[in-house]
């Protein structure tokens, strides 16, 4: 294609297009960064359209999705600890969109974001139960809690503990909401450090009652 | 909200989709968690049924898997790849295990949503925001032209045939359709 083919950019993000047009302008694109910047504005719109109707995924489906591709791939055990940051990097990032109800912990989770930007560590936590959690280490400064956790049963809330040298120290109640939570951890943690996750009653508890949900070690 | 850097959102997209060409199914799970609400979504609209779609958008990520190596960001972002992997699925399943659903159901429950205008399509989805009232302010040619395409999974010669338009008209209706939304929609982040 010699010409650029800016009139029908729309029309190839709008998925209008038959086969072989898509191909020929597709071919077009991978040389040609002024359409590529065109296209991009158009893209932006059909993001728009798609995001008017967008609808919590279910996740069974991410589950069977994950579930059924790393059954028949193993992933080396060499490459998990870079894996592990990637991905929870990845989930980090991905949860922003989902949190535009709470103001103040979209701030805590900007700055959690900001710390893993900043060179913070990204520890996963371990669960037993399908909980997912990470410790965002800042360099200096608070680290964060991001955590994924089903809605506490009526009474109780989730409780965040620091245990460092066996004994364990409240570190602060989760908010009482579902989804993805980011919690700011106000106590400089040190390498060694233990960051855990219990079922409290809601009033939170001096020592942890329960048997933590997340578990993970600085 | 202070978004994050669009650019930082690109390159972390295109790490996933090295790490899903590297086979690392965990990269899979995290593009779910960025765009399976999209994906989703715009399955519901193309497809009959919740249940309909929940099996779609695993083929799609399935097909995802298969092909991100093919996957060129030269030819449009990843989120756009994926809606379009999406939007083929839907169309695949319309085509075969649809067409089977169709045929199995019982007569009195033949409705004509396996068809629907674009007005009843629209009524359907139930818009959110500013896509509704940008959308509403188009003609309703352009308008169908859109819905029909993006949210009914038309080609330009299934809408051709189904408005009675020349194919010329179709692509014109649509073209115009998408400058004017790329002014009241594409400016600010979705």
């Amino acid at each position: 294609m010699n010409q650029h083919p800016t009139d029908d950019l729309g029309l190839y993000a709008l998925g209008l297009l038959e086969e072989d047009e898509r191909r020929a302008i597709a071919q077009h694109l991978a040389t040609c960064a002024a359409c590529r910047a065109e296209l991009a504005t158009h893209e932006a719109t059909v993001a728009a359209l798609g995001e008017a109707v967008a609808a919590p995924a279910s996740t069974t489906a991410r589950d069977a999705i994950v579930a059924r591709h790393r059954r028949r791939w193993p992933v080396g055990r060499p490459a998990f600890a870079y894996l592990a940051s990637l991905v929870l990097v990845g989930a980090l990032v991905a949860s922003l969109a989902a949190l535009v109800q709470e103001r103040t912990m979209r701030d805590d989770y900007g700055r959690a974001l900001a710390a893993v930007a900043a060179g913070g560590r990204v520890i996963a936590m371990q669960s037993e139960t399908g909980a997912r959690g990470a410790i965002v280490v800042s360099r200096d400064g608070p680290s964060y809690l991001v955590l994924e956790l089903p809605a506490p049963p009526s009474g109780k809330a989730y409780e965040a503990w620091v245990i460092r040298d066996g004994a364990p120290r409240p570190a602060g109640m989760a908010p009482l909401l579902s989804g993805v939570i980011t919690m700011p951890i106000h106590e400089l943690l040190r390498d060694g450090d233990v960051a855990a996750i219990t079922l409290e009653d809601q009033a939170g508890a001096q020592l942890p009652t329960t048997n933590p949900l997340l578990l993970g070690r600085v | 909200m202070a978004n994050v850097v669009p650019g930082a959102e690109a390159e972390l997209d295109r790490a996933l989709i090295a790490r899903v060409a590297a086979r690392d199914a965990d990269a899979l799970g995290v593009l779910y968690d960025r765009y399976g609400r999209l994906m989703f979504g715009v399955l519901r609209a193309l497809l009959p049924s919740p249940e309909s779609a929940e099996e779609v958008i695993q083929d799609a990520f399935h097909a995802a898997w298969r092909n991100a190596r093919s996957y060129d960001p030269g030819r449009g972002s990843v989120r756009t790849w994926l809606l379009a992997i999406a939007r083929n699925a839907a169309i695949d399943w319309r085509r075969t295990r649809g067409r089977r659903a169709e045929r199995e159901r019982p007569l009195d429950a033949l409705t004509d949503t396996s068809d629907p205008s674009a007005d009843a399509l629209l009524e359907r989805i139930a818009l959110r925001g500013r896509v509704r009232g940008a959308l509403a302010a188009l003609p309703p040619e352009q308008r169908e032209v859109v819905v029909l395409a993006f949210y009914g999974g038309l080609t330009q010669t299934e809408i051709a045939s189904r408005t009675g338009a020349p194919l010329g008209t179709v692509k014109g209706r649509a073209r115009l359709a998408m400058a004017q939304l790329r002014r009241t929609l594409g400016s600010e982040a979705p």
